[in-house]
Parts: C-alpha cells; structure tokens; sequence
C-alpha cells in the first residue's frame, strides 16, 4: 500500500465515524436543520463514496447514488473481515502501534528484548530532590520509589514483602529505587534516609537501579559491616544480582533480588547476632534454589498467620458490638423502668392501712406525734 | 412519743406529760376549743411566692391523688413566743378542717408542717395513723432534707421536699393497686350527700408531673 491509499484509508475512515454520528443524531436532526448533500458535492470526493475500504453504511444516502455507483460499492457483507495488515504496508510512515494493539497488528504479544548494560559515559547522578525526598521518607516505608518506577501492584507486593521482612529480621531492609542509568553521586550522606531510620538500628540499605541488578548497591550499618565476613558481603551481592539476571522483566527481578536479599540478611544475622561469630560463620550454608523457595513459603505463611490476625479482628468487633447492644438495652431497662414508674405514679393509688390509736394527751386525732427542728 | 411543748419522752396513752403537764386542754384554753377551716397551704407569714405556691398546690393534689387517705398541710406563721410550732401542729390537726381536695380525708391521717421563719423553727405534726406508719425518725430525717432549703429561704423547694419524700415513704408501706376513678374519688359521693368541697382541685385533670420536678417559676 502506498501514501495515496493510505490517504483514501483515512478519509473512510473520517467518512465512517462521521455516518455514526449521523444515526447517533437523527433526534436532534428534527430540532438542528444539517446540511443537504447536493449532486455536485457528491462529486468532491468519488473515492470516499464509492469505494469504502471498511465495510459499513455509505456516507451518501442511498437516494443521492446511481445504479452505476451501487455497481461499483463492494457487498455489505463480506465473507471475512478485512485485516488491517493486509491493506497498511510496512513502509508506513508513522506508528500505528501508538493507537492499536500489537495483536490487532499481528505482532507477537511479547518481545524478548536483549538488555544492554548502560554505557559508562551515560550515567546520571541523582539529584538533590530525589535524596532529599529518599530523606523524608517515614520510617515504616521501606520501599522508596520517589520517581514511581513500581507499579502499584509490584508496589504493594513489595512492600508487604519487605514489611514482613523487617518484622521479624534484626537487619531491615530498605530499598530505594532509581531508574536504570542513575547512580548515586559522591559524597552523598546515605545514612539519613528514611528520617534516619537506618542509624538507630542495624539496617541494609539497597539503591536498586532498576533494570541493571549488577549495578546495585548495598549498604550496612557499621555494626553489621564491622562483624562481617567482607567476602560472605561480596558473596551477598553477587548472589542477589546472579538470581535477579534469571529473569528479564525489571520489576520481576527486583522482586527476585529483594527475596534474595532477605535470605541473605536473615543468614547475615546469625553470623552478626551470634555469641560466636566464627562458628556461625563455618556453618553458614550456599543458598540454592530451594532456600529461596523455604523462604518465601515462609513468609507467605508468616503473611497468612497476619491476614488471619487480621480476621480475628472481626471478633473483636463483635465482642464491641456486644457491649454496645448490651449498654443499649441497659439505657432501654432503665428508661422502661422509668416509664413504667412514671406510670405507675400517675395510674396508681396507695391504700393505708386502718389503725386504732389510743388517745393521747387528750388529742382527739393527733397525740403530738411528729418531730421538730430549730434550723438556724 | 414526744411532748410538743417540752419535748420529753411521753408514755402511750398518757393524758398529760409528766414533765410540763401539757395536754390539749392547756392549748385549748389558749387558742380555744372551736374548729377552724384551713387552706392545705397557710401562708400568713407571706413565705411562698405565687409562683411556687401554684406548684405546689398541684403536687398536694397529686400527692392526695395518690394516697385518698391521707392530706398534707402546711402553715406558714410568726407565732406567739408563747407557743412553739410543734404545739400549734397538735393544735391544728385537733381542731383545724382542711381544704384539702376531698372533704372526706380525717385528721388522723394528716400530717401537718408548721413553718416559724422568724424563730427558725419546722415541726411535723402527724395524726395518730400516719404515726403508726411513718416514724417519727422519718419525720425527723425530712426535716434534716427540709432545712437546707429553709436556712436559704427558699421556702417552696423546702415544702416540695417534704411532700416528695412523704410520698416516697408512704408508698413503701402503703398496698398499691390501680386507680378506679368511682372509688378514689368521693368527690361525686360528697356531691350526692349535698356537700361542698372545701377547695376545689387546682387541677382538673391529671398532669404528668412528677412531684419531684419542682420549679421556680
Ligand atoms: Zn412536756
């Protein structure tokens, strides 16, 4: 298909959206008078009106047509829908890709890309804002992303994964995101980031460049770097980066980097944590691909005993709800008892019963009887 | 029992007391021996205001509502030095018919309050039935309540104390059952007999008011 065509493709196309415009507008076309065609404009533009490309109403009402032109439309209905491959070239001079789906252009749905490491000459450092926001990130937000590089579903998961992480390893881990060609500038203070959160306990701070694990960085609170072995560190990062390559989706291999990292640390921990560190230290094991598997089963596990703490909430609702139906009915007795003496005072009499008293001091109905106060 | 005028002890049935000789015919040589028409609320002594002895008036009618028996009545007076209150309360409800709401109601089952402003002194004089049931502990215990309101002038609320806190204490021995307008009221039994009641209702009908919801107005 060359341009001429693609031109005619386009005025149909225009023609096509404009006929259902139309149809949508028949009501408004007994109040708005639209314009009539006239037989010389009908001519303007033969090719529009004869030779639609995509089937569909004919712009030209059929009364404006000749029995030549019907001649020469193609059937309403054809047989097979026309594909859109078969009539844009691949000398096209634009991308349709921007409008339409690959599967509508009949690419395959996913590409392997071959990822290239970024050139040594075009690194950008990270700005100012971007560690200041790291820095002003709360300290229950362990992954930073201030230039959103996660989506918000990988977000989340990552999040949960490392919350889970933090909750029950002595080294925490925070990681913060940048895009694949940044690196962190020299001389930058690493250490307040987080609103400080990594000086008051012992940290791992991960700046992952996502897209490129062999580029990331990790960081250790002194105490941690102090106790241990420099080639089980060497070894640490190695070994997340190795696991994340394994995959070539970016996001899957943070993901699968960050699982590592917690395998990593929670080993780290029993070297650094333990009475003798030298002894940890020998039976410190390689890690295959089963430990990644205990590990995340572990913490799924960890992640369901929440979810049902979580659950176990609704228990505690009820017990409120308990007590709130319970002071409800208690406030409902009392105002009934209330009502029900009121009623009582108002519908009922009180009979005293009959006595014989002596006479006394010769009174005939009272005999002094009663008491007395001086109340000044 | 206590002697009104000296206060001592006095034995059942005595005629006189041992200690002061008092009896009604010493009080009657003074204030006589004739009967006199009492309003339930006397107020010579111009204690209450308008407002409060309306008030009143309806919790005195509610309070007869409620015990057909029994009349509560209060004389508000500067007495003579020569008289307490306590006499003058034996002497009334002796001697004295009052305009209660149902001329029916006999003196043995009243209970009169003497108020002396000036000499600051409060008696309760109770018939001989209501002496049976309600003590003179009691009697005393409503007074000790009274004398707040009275120190602080505030006459009505002190009268409104009282007849709640008779109300309540007569209520616990009383036997309750419900209100049969052709009984409890001898209103229509006095009319067929040709008599007049005293006073009239200060209200007609009944009014949800508890007596305790005592206002000034
Ligand atoms: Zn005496």
């Amino acid at each position: 298909m060359n341009r001429s065509s693609f031109r005619v493709f386009f005025k149909a196309t225009f023609a096509l959206t404009f006929t259902y415009g139309l149809i949508l507008g028949s009501e408004i076309d007994r109040v708005l008078p639209l314009p009539e065609w006239q037989a010389p404009e009908v001519g303007v533009n033969p090719i529009s009106a004869r030779a639609p490309i995509l089937n569909g109403t004919p712009l030209i009402p059929s009364a404006l047509l000749t029995a030549e032109d019907l001649q020469d439309l193609p059937p309403m209905l054809p047989a097979e829908p026309p594909s859109l491959n078969a009539q844009i070239d691949e000398e096209r001079d634009f991308d349709l890709s921007l409008f339409l789906p690959d599967s509508l252009l009949g690419k395959p749905l996913h590409i392997e890309e071959q990822v290239l490491p970024t050139p040594a000459g075009e690194f950008r450092a990270l700005d100012d804002s971007f560690i200041h926001t790291c820095r002003l990130s709360p300290p229950d937000c362990y992954l930073i992303d201030p230039d959103t590089h996660v989506s918000e579903t990988q977000r989340e998961d990552l999040s949960r994964f490392l919350e889970f992480h933090n909750r029950d390893a002595k080294i925490s881990a925070y990681v913060v995101v940048t895009d694949r060609d940044q690196t962190i500038p020299e001389g930058v203070d690493l250490s307040q980031i987080g609103s400080g959160i990594l000086t008051s306990r012992d940290s791992c701070l991960v700046v992952y460049p996502l897209g490129e694990p062999w580029r990331a960085r990790v960081f250790l609170s002194n105490s941690v770097h102090r106790k241990a072995d420099a080639g089980y560190l060497k070894s640490l990062i190695d070994d997340c980066a190795t696991d994340a390559k394994e995959v070539t989706d970016p996001l899957e291999q943070m993901h699968r980097f960050t699982v590592r990292l917690s395998i990593r640390l929670f080993w780290l921990e029993k070297v650094t944590h333990a009475e003798n560190p030298s002894l940890a230290e020998a039976s410190m094991p390689t890690l295959g691909p089963v430990d990644t598997e205990n590990r995340e089963a572990a913490l799924t596990a960890s992640m369901v005993r929440e979810s049902q703490v979580e659950n176990s909430n609704p228990k505690k609702w009820i017990i409120g709800m308990c007590v709130l139906l319970s002071l409800i009915a208690l406030v409902a007795s009392v105002w009934a008892w209330v009502a029900i003496h009121h009623k009582r005072l108002r519908t009922h009499v009180w009979m005293l019963p009959e006595v014989e008293a002596a006479p006394r001091l010769g009174g005939v109905f009272s005999g002094g009887g009663g008491a007395s106060i001086h109340y000044r | 029992m206590k002697c009104p005028r000296c206060h001592s002890q006095v034995q059942p049935n005595a005629e006189h007391c041992e200690f002061c000789g008092f009896n009604s015919s010493v009080l009657c040589s003074k204030l006589g021996d004739h009967w006199v028409r009492l309003d339930r609320l006397t107020d010579p002594a111009n204690c209450l205001r308008l407002g409060e002895r309306r008030i009143l008036e309806s919790s005195l009618d509610e309070f007869e509502r409620r015990f057909p028996q029994v009349f509560f009545a209060v004389y508000f007076g500067v007495l003579p030095q020569s008289f307490s209150s306590s006499e003058v309360a034996f002497w009334l409800l002796n001697h004295a018919a009052f305009g209660t709401q149902e001329i029916t109601k006999r003196n043995e089952y009243g209970v009169v309050l003497v108020v002396d402003p000036s000499a600051s002194t409060a008696s309760f004089g109770l018939g001989y039935a209501i002496e049976m049931m309600a003590s003179e502990i009691e009697a005393e215990r409503i007074l000790r309540l009274m004398s707040p309101h009275l120190l602080k002038g505030d006459y009505g609320r002190a009268v409104q104390t009282a007849i709640n806190q008779l109300d309540k204490a007569l209520r616990k021995i009383g036997k309750s059952s419900l209100r049969d307008p052709r009984v409890s009221s001898t209103h229509a039994l006095a009319t067929d007999l040709g008599l007049t009641p005293l006073r009239t209702p200060a209200r007609t009908a009944l009014v949800d008011q508890e007596p305790s919801n005592y206002r000034l107005d």
